[in-house]
């Protein structure tokens, strides 16, 4: 991918890492705390600015970085959009509502309500929609089975971060695959796979969240049960390369594993007094439970389907993707021509997916008598005031991305850190992904910034790319638990606004401890078992 | 900065992003011009600054 390219010298890598370094400081550092499309939006001006006098671009190759930078937000962006709208959809008709209002009335036991709610059913939350939604949905419902608002928003933020990755339909999980180049067959299962443990870890936090080491030890042998049945059912769906309902199928096993074992006395989660829930929490429409999550159950069959491999062919050449040529800057470092870069595939990316499974259920819903008018329009109204701050923070910080890869700043960065850290290098490679999320609010957002980072420093150890790219996106997607903007989300839903430092600073430890066991199974994967 | 003119700027600099995507992609791989690739490189600085403030 590339040839010569800048040299390593101080100087250059203080160059190189000024976009970066000026994206975190101006959005963490004292009273500045910049939105993240502002901060990415001067990234990328200083990125431009250090492109063309210091690492020997011309203006052709600063619009073909940007350009790129814009072909993979759209891939991402795409997903944003159909996503929230689906979310918006369901919710104008009072299906999210009928959703969580079914999953109370099913679990009793307070650690099993966190276990199930907490955890598994956030997880499909954020398997179906993700961008805050997860802690939006279950923070409120968890205040409303009795916890307390800042354990009911802690236990949302952490319960839902081992989802984010494979949630809001693969979107950071494509990222992560784009960015750095790898197959997503390869990527996708190793990925899942490392999940695992992490995984489980959050299990137990969501159980010590709820009840202390006492809850721990009362339901010790149900957590293993549900965290391995998620795992499993996560890597068996990234197995057939259903990459995008991975979090959905693992979060909906999840609920139903843990709701079986509610039934079971003497597994710690058994109860036996009903929720009372209050009657103005219950929806007033007709909508039933298969009605609310028909969109999804489409989504679902329709996510299969493409997967079949006579429909993946057949649709292998339906596809929108830009091709980019050669670059090579004047310091020669050079970057491949590609072919249909970032390509939306309309058979299988999940954009179009979703819009089919939204005109089906739109058919169903006629058909059935519930839809009701002016859903439609009110939902796209919706999304549109909710995706514009994304969408321009994804826009801005993926160009600064790719145009510090397109020059070789990134590349320079990864070389330098690799000779800073050396061997210790797996088990700071997810506190790069949390720090990204932190910084973003986002996992994609994360991996597109640190991504191509994290490769270029693997490459230059000599380690393991997938298991790298892996443990990044991992780390990022476990970063969750404490991204502000989520934090935000969840404290004014709990009614907790201007407390957020209540809810990070009890979130924060359980965020390193699960993050820390992705270091050290990272560090193990690489130097142990030589992968 | 009122909140109305606020969150016209932010959908301002949103659709600069999005039509000037196609014009970069334009000028600097199909028609290799210098002066349109400049052109479109100063509309995209543009929308960013209109984000920078608006944000």
């Amino acid at each position: 991918m590339s040839g010569d390219g800048p040299e390593l010298t101080v100087t250059n890598v203080a160059f190189a890492a000024i976009p970066v370094f000026l994206l975190i400081v101006t959005m963490l550092v004292g009273k500045l705390k910049w939105s993240a499309p502002r901060a990415g939006a001067v990234s990328w001006l200083a990125a431009v600015v250090l492109s063309v006098f210091v690492f020997g671009a011309d203006q052709s190759i600063v619009v073909i970085g940007s350009s790129k930078g814009l072909s993979l937000s759209l891939f991402v962006l795409t997903i944003i959009w159909t996503s929230v709208l689906l979310y918006n959809v369901i919710e104008k008709m009072g299906g999210i509502s009928v959703i969580g209002t079914t999953m109370t009335r099913l679990v009793r036991d307070p650690l099993a309500q966190a276990l199930i709610v907490g955890w598994a059913f956030s997880g499909l939350v954020q398997g179906v929609a993700g961008f805050g939604l997860p802690v939006a949905v279950v923070a409120p419902l968890l205040l409303m089975m009795g916890f307390s608002p800042v354990r009911a928003a802690v236990i949302a933020l952490v319960g839902h971060s081992w989802a984010v990755t494979y949630g809001s339909l693969g979107s950071s999980f494509y990222t992560i695959q784009l960015v750095s180049g790898l197959d997503p067959d390869t990527l996708g299962p190793h990925m899942a796979a490392m999940f695992a443990v992490p995984t489980i870890v959050t299990g137990f936090a969501v159980a010590h969240l709820q009840g202390g080491f006492g809850a721990i030890r009362k339901g010790w042998f149900a957590i293993l049960l549900i965290g391995g049945a998620i795992s499993v059912s996560m890597w068996l769906t990234t197995v057939v390369g259903a990459y995008q309902v991975a979090a959905v199928v693992a979060g909906l096993v999840g609920c139903g594993v843990g709701w079986g074992l509610s039934r079971i006395p003497r597994l710690g989660l058994y109860g036996d007094q009903p929720v009372d829930l209050k009657p103005d929490n219950q929806s007033p429409n007709s909508l039933t439970f298969n009605l609310a999550f028909l969109p999804y159950y489409v989504l679902f069959a329709l996510s299969i389907a493409s997967q079949i491999p006579v429909v993946r062919e057949f649709g292998s050449d339906l596809r929108f993707g830009l091709d980019y040529p050669e670059t090579i800057t004047a310091k020669g470092f050079i970057i491949s021509s590609v072919e249909a870069y970032a390509p939306i595939r309309f058979l299988n990316h999940p954009g179009p997916l979703i819009l089919a499974s939204l005109g089906i259920s739109y058919l169903v819903y006629r058909f059935r008598g519930v839809w009701h008018s002016g859903v439609g329009i009110s939902a796209a109204k919706a999304t549109y005031s909710q995706v514009v701050s994304n969408s321009v923070g994804v826009g801005t910080m993926v160009m600064m991305a790719l145009l510090m890869t397109t020059v070789g700043m990134t590349t320079l960065l990864g070389e330098a850190i690799a000779r800073a850290t050396g061997p210790a290098f797996p088990l700071l490679s997810p506190y790069i992904g949390v720090l990204g999320t932190f910084m973003t609010g986002s996992n994609t957002n994360s991996n597109a910034m640190f991504g191509a980072l994290q490769i270029g420093t693997a490459q230059a150890l000599g380690i393991g790319l997938v298991t790298i790219a892996a443990t990044h996106s991992i780390g990022a997607s476990f970063g969750s638990a404490i991204a502000m903007s989520k934090v935000m989300a969840g404290t004014v839903l709990v009614g907790l606004s201007g407390k957020e430092r209540d809810v990070l600073v009890k979130a924060i430890p359980y965020c390193i401890l699960v993050v820390l066991t992705v270091g050290i199974q990272a560090w193990v994967i690489i130097n142990v078992l030589d992968e | 900065m009122t909140n109305l003119r606020q969150n016209k700027l932010k959908q301002i600099s949103l659709w600069i992003i999005a039509v000037d995507f196609p014009v970069m992609y334009l000028a600097a791989v199909t028609f290799e011009s210098t002066v349109l690739t400049l052109v479109a490189l100063a509309f995209m600085a543009l929308g960013a600054v209109a984000a920078a403030v608006a944000f």
